[in-house]
């Protein structure tokens, strides 16, 4: 993306900010609440429309396109606060995600129990949800309806995968588990990852490249070294009171 | 087993008059539009305040403003006629409706207004029905006008033009009102905590402020503005039954082009359609609310929250838990295929009364799964599924004795009209939500009957298309039943089959969570169509269906009380599973036919049943009992 803008009334919530994402990287994207990071999310999947400035996937131009539109060229995405689908079960969440992505859904007679059910189990073996498979949704713990949104997210088979704080409300080895899984994925299939998240120490643990927002601006980029090294970050941080969990 | 109300007429005494001429015309109607404005702005801005503190479609609002007409009626006639009497007497009413309105908030709405929605618009609509038969008791079934003083016949002369004297006082007093209530909401501390409280109920509430005392107070507001609303009305027209559905119907066309919540919105909404109204009486006078739906919809599709709204806070779906759809357990299968089987024998065995009355239920039975196919897994909760009903009984009749077709493409037409013109209509409802999406579906069900009973040339108005029985090899009752019975039965299996094939499982991620459906490439708004369409498709060959059956057609096919029959069905059944519209349209059938055998007062007694029913299980039926079950099963 570059040159990205957002105001909401007079403010800017989002200015000039540009970065890219690598197929097979992991890139954190941190700041202080109201830093513009949802924001930027909210645009990169189209959910609101940036006011300037270009977003290209592969090198096609998705600028401004509609979530839907984002997710079918391969953007999938986890949100602040969980959704999903509650009154169905967690195996037909993922099923729904899948019958999406082969754009099976205009079928009005077969019935869907048995679509992609072994591809719905082994993305649901993988983040460790088989045994919850036929309870509903509406009923989990949140670590474990993170991690079905997470699956939800992958059965889109994305390119690019956008996590907005996705260790939130979870254990710690939970924590380290999930964003294990994350690098096996970004490795395994180049599969590029774009995270927020407040825990310090998962952004510092896991992410190949972190971006600093402050007040819609990038303020800093680099590995974790670099990040750690700036002074305008140790300003922002400490400035408003968040310690930088350990380091 | 339609409720069918008493057809009504909007009075308006413009639609006779000598057509003077051409230019001063248009003035004499600008005015009288101005003023029928006026008396529209009252009710719906007492409707939008409601709504905006407590969160409820107050559907028994149209009622308020009935009592208001008669109360208007039996003070004014008792009062000298002076005007400075007549004032008096407007006060004494608003006053009077004012305290009715703060007593039914304090013994009734005050508990429920942690229930569903759905299940609070079904609770006001059971205070209606109460209202109107007592109503009918006290005032009797007959129209009461008001004997007019002079001062109320006297003329202005404007332009060359007599005017309506009390047109003008009309006219001024919209703005009047505007202008209090502007002064009441910004310059009082009262007022200040009802803006707050439309803005956030629970802040207000953390904040120390009397809650109840606020809604009561604001509900005595809301309904003073009704019966005011009524009773202004009198001098031209005349305190009668109809009012309180008619009005209604108005006031939420008025809500929602103005804006939920907005009263400015509401101002400038009741003058665009008292205008356009009183112009299309002139204009087209077999389609004057055909013309306030046009409008509506035009408005709508500019500004999808009305005029001067602002997008609703909360989105579909959220806050609410929905409970999983699941396949039916063996027994209740077995259960059924012994039903089935049982359906499929009883002809042999039972009299002509009893197969009329399956026939009934078999027809129910299709249009509350139709309906529950959009309000469960479609999440859309219609308040005018009878709109569907009633256009495919109309193209039934209208394929046979229009245009001359045998039974079946009667039978193929109904669906089919009905599908096509809830997909038109659907295309501005999917993207609604709540009670925005209620409102709508209602208003547009009255405007398809009105179109239907001002279509006289076509649809033979309130005398209905006679003669539309079905093809000679089914006009035996029992072949027809049978008829009945597989289309009925093979309409809702297939119904139940879409629900868990692909497309219904994309329907009810849509519910869910469109957020999430739209991140995973689903297009939630055609979805939603699609589904609105199916459900208006089989509700439309219910209704097709229905038509061979009485063999005839009557606009009552399309009364707001079928489109709550469906509800009240789906709700009684339970909203989880497919099994529930079935058993509620046997059981709800049964009852409302022993209901109008046992008693001349059935809409009281519905209307207490239905007030009961909430009361007692707040969270539905089902849901009371799924609550229990699961109480039962943890103990």
């Amino acid at each position: 993306m570059a040159g990205l803008h957002k105001s909401f009334g007079g403010v800017r919530a989002v200015e000039d900010v540009s970065f890219e994402v690598a197929a097979g990287e992991m890139l954190a994207l941190i700041g202080p609440n109201g830093a513009g990071k949802s924001t930027c999310f909210n645009m990169l999947n189209g959910q609101i429309r940036p006011d300037g400035g270009s977003i290209r996937l592969a090198g096609h131009d998705i600028t401004g396109q509609k979530p839907r539109r984002v997710a079918r060229q391969g953007v999938g995405r986890t949100f602040q606060i969980t959704a999903t689908f509650a009154s169905m079960t967690v195996r037909e969440n993922v099923q729904v995600a899948l019958l999406a992505h082969h754009r099976r859904i205009w079928r009005f007679l077969r019935p869907a129990g048995g679509e992609f059910r072994a591809e719905a189990e082994a993305l649901l073996e993988r983040l460790d949800l088989l045994p919850q498979a036929e309870r509903a949704a509406g009923i989990l713990a949140y670590g474990d309806l993170k991690r079905l949104e997470l699956a939800v997210a992958l059965a889109g088979a994305p390119r690019l995968l956008l996590m907005d704080e996705p260790t939130a409300g979870m254990a710690p080895a939970e924590r380290v588990a999930l964003m294990r899984l994350a690098r096996t994925l970004a490795t395994g299939t180049g599969l590029a990852i774009l995270f927020t998240e407040h825990d310090m120490d998962v952004v510092f643990g896991s992410a190949d490249r972190i971006l600093v927002l402050n007040r819609g601006v990038l303020i800093a980029a680099g590995n974790a070294d670099t990040i750690r090294a700036d002074p305008g970050v140790r300003e922002v941080y400490l400035g408003s009171g968040v310690t930088t969990g350990g380091h | 087993m339609s409720m069918a109300l008493p057809p009504c007429r909007r009075t308006k005494r413009c639609g006779s008059c000598a057509p003077p001429e051409p230019v001063s015309a248009l003035l004499v109607q600008l005015l009288s539009g101005l003023s029928g404005a006026s008396s529209l702005f009252l009710v719906a801005a007492g409707l939008t305040v409601i709504f905006g503190v407590t969160r409820v479609v107050n559907f028994s609002h149209g009622s308020l403003t009935m009592l208001g007409a008669y109360l208007g009626w039996s003070i004014l006639t008792r009062l000298p006629r002076g005007p400075e009497y007549f004032v008096l007497g407007i006060v004494l009413t608003a006053l009077a409706t004012a305290g009715i309105g703060a007593l039914i908030e304090m013994l009734l709405l005050r508990r429920i207004y942690r229930a569903p929605e759905l299940l609070q618009l079904l609770f006001t609509f059971g205070i209606v029905l109460v209202v109107q038969d007592a109503a009918q008791f006290l005032w009797g079934p007959n129209d009461l006008p008001l004997p007019r003083a002079p001062w109320l016949r006297s003329f202005v002369t404007i332009a060359g033009e007599r005017v309506p004297f009390y047109d003008l006082v009309l006219i001024g007093i919209g703005p009047l009102v505007l202008a209090a209530l502007w002064l009441l909401f910004t310059r009082t501390r009262w007022g200040t905590l009802v803006r707050a409280a439309t803005q956030d109920r629970e802040m207000v509430a953390a904040l120390g402020v009397d809650q109840r005392r606020l809604f009561t107070t604001v509900f005595a507001l809301g309904a003073g503005l009704a019966g005011m609303g009524g009773a202004l009305a009198l001098p031209d027209a005349s305190a009668n039954l109809q009012i309180d559905l008619n009005i209604i119907t108005d006031a939420f066309v008025v809500v929602v082009v103005g804006g939920l919540g907005s009263l400015p919105g509401a101002f400038l909404a009741s003058l665009l359609i008292g205008v356009l109204q009183s112009f299309g009486i002139v204009l087209f006078p077999q389609a004057t609310l055909v013309l306030v739906f046009v409008i509506m919809a035009a408005v709508l599709v500019v500004r999808p929250n009305g005029l001067l709204g602002r997008a609703p806070a909360v989105a579909r779906g959220a806050g609410q838990g929905f409970a999983a759809i699941r396949p039916a357990v063996p027994l209740l299968l077995r259960l059924g295929a012994a039903a089935l089987v049982l359906a499929v024998l009883a002809p042999l065995a039972v009299g002509p009364f009893v197969l009329s009355v399956m026939t009934e239920m078999l027809i129910a039975m299709l249009f509350a799964a139709s309906l529950h196919f959009m309000m469960g897994p479609g999440g859309m909760a219609s308040f005018g599924h009878a709109a569907w009903f009633g256009i495919g009984a109309y193209a039934a009749a209208f394929a046979v004795k229009g245009l001359a077709l045998g039974m079946g493409a009667g039978l193929l037409l109904a669906p089919l009209l009905a599908g096509v013109a809830a997909a038109l209509f659907g295309w501005f409802v999917v993207r609604l939500s709540g009670v925005y999406l209620a409102m709508l579906t209602l208003a547009f069900a009255q405007i398809v009957w009105a179109a239907m009973f001002q279509a006289v040339e076509i649809t033979g108005g309130d005398n209905g298309v006679l003669g539309v029985w079905p093809a000679p090899w089914a006009a035996d009752r029992r072949v027809f039943y049978w008829l009945v019975l597989a289309l009925c039965v093979g309409a809702t299996l297939l119904l139940r089959r879409v629900l868990y094939a692909p497309f219904g499982y994309a329907l009810r991620a849509s519910r869910d969570s469109e957020l999430r459906a739209e991140a995973i490439g689903l297009d939630t708004t055609l979805l939603r169509l699609a589904a609105f369409t199916l459900a208006g498709a089989a509700a439309g060959l219910a209704g097709g269906l229905a038509a061979f059956s009485k063999g005839s057609v009557f606009p009552g096919f399309i009364s707001i009380s079928r489109s709550v029959d469906g509800l009240l069905m789906v709700l009684l059944g339970g909203v989880q599973s497919m099994a529930g519209p079935v058993v509620g349209a046997v059981a709800y059938t049964g009852l409302f036919d022993l209901l109008l055998l046992a008693t001349d007062q059935w809409r009281a007694m519905l209307g207490l049943a239905i007030i009961v029913l909430v009361l007692v299980f707040p969270q539905g039926i089902a849901g009371s009992i799924h609550r229990l079950w699961l109480r039962g099963r943890e103990a």
